[in-house]
């Protein structure tokens, strides 16, 4: 081995891996969520947008349906 | 065999992904830190231990994320190119101590990490019939070995001393098997960013 052990250096570069891979990981994670958030959102958006398109032809199909038993 | 070769956008992506990680390399492993880590904690023989076990793993990390994200060929080199340029720059530029041993930033360790893409890149290109994942730990196997022998043949010799060869099967097993898990970690880390990216995509 050349030179003799730093001890000082190899517990500096376990605290960095450990901080590098809490921020990865942290960063990865809310990454994901704001994406999953964005796109269930947007679903939720596009369902009620069919709801409300269908709304006139339900009423019509309900309006027909009532007819018989006036 | 049809080559879908690396263009602008797709190598300043792997470029990028190369300089962030030879930053990464330099401020998570501080000088001292391997050779301690290898020599005086896990009490492995050297020269090469610190080059198979951290050195040529987090390089393997680095181009095959970057190769696997491009999807284009030349990715890993152009990844493993940039981190070794980018490295001797901040080395230079900054000052940064580093074990002369293995002659970080000099221009053999340049054309040590050239030569580890070179062979990264081909295993990634000629292996594309083989599954992503043995793919991915083949191609870290094998280039994780080459830089390993580049640096017993070319580096070690001129920076400290031969490798002693009783202690070459040792190593080198070892090499292969930090290289395939290595190339195995850098598959699962590239797929999940992948999803994270076609999520965004999508939108």
């Amino acid at each position: 081995m050349c030179g003799p052990p730093d001890f000082e250096a190899l517990h500096t570069c376990v605290t960095r891996l450990a901080e590098l891979s809490a921020a990865g990981v942290t960063t990865c994670s809310v990454c994901m969520a704001a994406s999953l958030c964005r796109r269930c959102r947007g679903k939720r958006g596009e369902r009620d947008d069919g709801i409300l398109c269908d709304v006139p032809g339900r009423l019509a199909v309900e309006g027909l349906s009532e007819q018989p038993d006036t | 065999m049809k080559l879908n070769v690396i263009r602008g956008q797709e190598a300043a992506t792997c470029a990028a992904i190369g300089t962030a990680g030879a930053l990464i390399f330099l401020f998570a492993f501080p000088k001292g830190s391997i050779t301690t880590l290898v020599h005086a904690v896990l009490g492995l023989p050297g020269p090469g231990t610190g080059i198979a076990l951290v050195v040529g793993p987090f390089l393997i990390l680095v181009a095959i994320i970057a190769s696997l994200l491009s999807r284009a060929d030349g990715g890993a080199l152009v990844a493993s190119f940039m981190f070794a340029v980018a490295y001797a720059l901040v080395v230079r530029l900054l000052g940064i101590p580093t074990n002369p041993k293995g002659a970080f930033g000099s221009g053999w360790f340049i054309a040590a990490v050239v030569a580890f893409g070179i062979v990264a890149e081909a295993t990634m290109v000629v292996g594309k019939a083989v599954k992503d994942v043995w793919r991915c730990m083949i191609a870290g196997a094998l280039a994780n070995a080459v830089l390993l022998v580049f640096y017993w043949m070319m580096i070690f010799p001129r920076t400290y001393e031969w490798v002693d060869w009783s202690d070459v099967p040792l190593l080198m097993g070892l090499c292969l098997l930090c290289g395939l898990a290595s190339g195995c970690v850098a598959w699962g880390i590239s797929r999940a960013l992948s999803s994270v990216f076609a999520l965004e995509e999508k939108e």
